[in-house]
């Protein structure tokens, strides 16, 4: 998977490079729509949530309906993204390579 | 009246007698149904200081407005009784059939009074009371009893039970109804044990009016739609069992007693896991359309075992006492199901002796030969039937951590995983500061539910890693919405699928009663509602001194995980408890002053109940 295949603006990261290499953790329904526990992509040092979920969908295209919206191609509602398991992405993120983005349900507790 | 019959039925084993209470429309307006209810109801008829097992403490089940309404999730029911493990307020919620079938019964709130001499079966058939001889229950597991009463009294009358836990009072012993759903927390099976009460048989009768049957059936329609969209993702594939992995990345599953946050078998006792090797069907409460429950069943070699799981029993009877094999946590949930016990407080427990065991001062002479290792997955079962029957060292364990760690000593009270002695649910304080805070404010104890305060630490809004003193309007907030949700009751699986929770509850609220309320009122019946709560526990002696977690949380770092050396101090819990008391407007105490009860409306009730207490 290549970032720069994907109308994704590049913009440099933290570390000045243009992408990064990281790993993309699957959880729950995600993970039984994929069949992968996770997966490694190349994804724009900062890169906003929206772009994350199109970079995995062009991945795993089994992802849209389940867990990415398939007309807008956002992360649905149910589920969102964490990185590192310690924050949780709103708006936009700053990624260094061998960070982790955990995609998992949204609905916390029970 | 509409949605409501405006009254109680009161049933005194001692006597042998009942007798029916009106309650005021005002009342309902106050505290509406549920667990608001009820803490009216535990106030005015609990005699302040009463022992928990004396016969004079009530055991009180309350239904709702909404129950009979076939809104989903609606078919719900609160218990409330004096709590055995806290001496406080105990309040344990469960679902389905009989919900509906004790509201047709002609009371919002079946209040039950005394202690029979002997095992009794009460049954209330079309609204007349009776009591017949148990003896032959006694010893039978809840499905065994439900099976037996119904044989007894008809295929379709619904049936609330205790288990074995129940008769012998172990002190987290639940009530199981409807095919092994639980008031698992709080010990309310105990309290029924102590009245010799073994089942109850409920059929027949006839709901209130609804005010609006065609406006709540649209907007029931549109309810329902909801609750199969997003909202309720989760509990529709993998259920709350999707907790274990997750949690485990966050650094948030307790394990081994709280000594770690991450498990290294959490895959082999994930969601996941159970759904791709164990899972056998989902299975609905009445008037559902989530479906969340996930029934499991065992894979290995041995005895076949099918029932519920959760993701509360998979930690407490998985990750919290090291066992890392899913058939053994499916045979230990589903006998504590068998048993009535609480999977929660029964895992916490054991979990505590293994600590203590591993650090000698629990020995094998007092486990009778048991090598109660953290792993040990025949152990935790052997523990679990020795706690069931009080028998060797289950009748400790069956006393609840808190009075177990005081009885044995050597400072094991550190390690007793509990707040105000109901055992902690599966959600690691120190890495979820704002659900620290709402652990140790809770008027019920250490309870996940009744704050949903993790919502915060699992989003964006908060540094879960870190405290600071906004957090008190967020756990009052998160309080309130649970207060008002689980009085209602709506199901907790259903509240995101809300696009307005205030405004759309209190629609439904003046359709099915024809009261009108406001958004605005009806938050402020949540407030209320957990003001009555606490005033309860202040009579019964609760102090500043009981807001607190356990030793452990306030003195040691974490050691594993993405918190890795993140704790969380004395200093740092009690600046969000002033928090939480601040925007609460009590004292620096905790105290409620007499001016909010006034604005609550509180005062003039908790007098009148004073002066009819009995």
């Amino acid at each position: 998977m290549n970032a720069d295949n994907l109308d994704i603006t590049l913009t440099r990261g933290p570390d000045n490079s243009a992408t990064v290499q990281i790993t993309v953790r699957l959880f729950g329904t995600a993970r039984r729509a994929a069949g992968l526990t996770h997966l490694e992509i190349a994804a724009p040092a900062r890169c906003s949530e929206r772009q994350l979920a199109r970079l995995i969908q062009s991945s795993i295209p089994s992802l849209v309906g389940p867990v990415i919206d398939i007309d807008t191609l956002r992360l649905k509602t149910s589920h969102t993204f964490n990185l590192n398991g310690v924050a949780f992405i709103d708006g936009e993120v700053e990624l260094r390579s061998g960070d982790e983005i955990l995609l998992f349900s949204s609905q916390a507790g029970g | 009246m509409y949605g409501y019959h405006g009254r109680a039925l009161i049933v005194d084993l001692s006597a042998k007698s009942t007798e029916w209470e009106a309650i005021p429309e005002s009342i309902l307006r106050k505290f509406i149904g549920g667990t608001g209810l009820g803490a009216y109801l535990l106030y005015r008829h609990c005699p302040a200081g009463v022992d928990p097992f004396h016969p004079d403490n009530p055991l009180i089940f309350v239904g709702s407005p909404l129950v009979g309404s076939r809104l989903t999730t609606s078919s719900k029911f609160a218990v409330l009784t004096k709590s055995p493990l806290t001496g406080m307020i105990g309040d344990s919620l469960s679902s389905s059939f009989i919900a509906v079938e004790m509201k047709k019964s002609g009371c919002d709130a079946l209040i039950i009074k005394g202690r029979s001499e002997t095992p009794t079966l009460l049954t209330i058939l079309d609204g007349e009371v009776n009591f017949h001889d148990a003896s032959r229950l006694m010893g039978l597991d809840t499905f065994e009893t439900e099976t037996k009463v119904k044989k007894q009294i008809g295929h379709w009358t619904r049936v609330a039970c205790i288990g074995p836990a129940g008769e012998r009072m172990v002190r987290y012993a639940s009530i199981a109804n409807d095919g092994g759903r639980q008031a698992g927390r709080t010990g309310t099976g105990a309290v029924m044990g102590s009245k010799n009460l073994k089942a109850i048989g409920v059929r027949g009768g006839s709901l209130p009016d609804v005010y609006d049957p065609d406006g709540l059936n649209e907007v029931g329609r549109d309810l329902s739609r909801r609750s199969l969209g997003p909202a309720t993702e989760k509990y529709r594939t993998l259920g709350t069992l999707a907790n274990v992995a997750v949690f485990d990345a966050l650094g948030t599953l307790p394990t081994r007693n709280f000594q770690q946050t991450t498990f290294e078998s959490a895959q082999e006792v994930s969601g996941e896991e159970f759904h791709e090797t164990h899972f056998v069907k989902n299975s609905h409460c009445a008037n559902c359309t989530i479906g969340c429950e996930k029934i499991v069943v065992t894979t290995d070699g041995g005895t076949k075992k099918q029932g519920r799981m959760e993701y509360e029993s998979a930690f407490a009877l998985g990750s919290l006492v090291g066992v890392g094999d899913p058939n053994a946590v499916i045979r230990a949930s589903t006998f504590c199901d068998e048993m009535g016990m609480d999977t929660i407080s029964a895992g916490a427990t054991i979990a505590w002796a293994m600590e203590s065991f591993e650090r000698g001062l629990i020995t094998l002479a007092d486990t009778g030969g048991i090598d109660l290792r953290f792993g040990n997955a025949e152990a935790v079962i052997e523990c679990l039937q020795m706690i069931a029957k009080r028998d060797g060292i289950g009748n400790l364990l069956a006393e609840g951590s808190l009075r177990a760690a005081r009885s044995v000593g050597g400072g094991s009270d550190a390690w007793a995983m509990q707040v105000k002695g109901l055992e902690m649910p599966g959600y690691e304080p120190r890495s979820l500061k704002t659900m620290a805070l709402g652990l140790a404010v809770s008027t019920k104890g250490a309870c996940h539910n009744r704050s949903s305060a993790y919502e915060a630490d699992f989003s964006a809004r908060v540094d879960r890693f870190s405290a600071d003193d906004a957090r008190g309007q967020i756990v009052m907030d998160g309080e309130d919405f649970s207060a008002v949700l689980d009085s209602l009751i709506w199901c907790k699986f259903l509240r995101k699928a809300f696009d307005d929770f205030y405004g759309e509850s209190a629609a439904v609220f003046q359709q099915i009663t024809g009261y009108p309320i406001t958004p605005d009122e009806l938050k402020l019946a949540g407030e209320r509602i957990n003001n009555m709560k606490k005033l309860f526990n202040i009579r019964e002696g609760w102090v500043r001194d009981d807001d607190t977690l356990p030793g452990r949380a306030l003195s040691e770092n974490l050691v594993d995980g993405v918190g890795k050396g993140v704790g969380l101090s004395h200093d740092d819990l009690d600046m969000m408890i002033a928090g939480y008391y601040r925007v609460r407007g009590w004292t620096f105490e905790g105290d409620i002053p007499a001016s909010k009860l006034e604005e609550l409306g509180l005062d003039m009730i908790v007098q009148n109940a004073e002066t009819t207490n009995v």
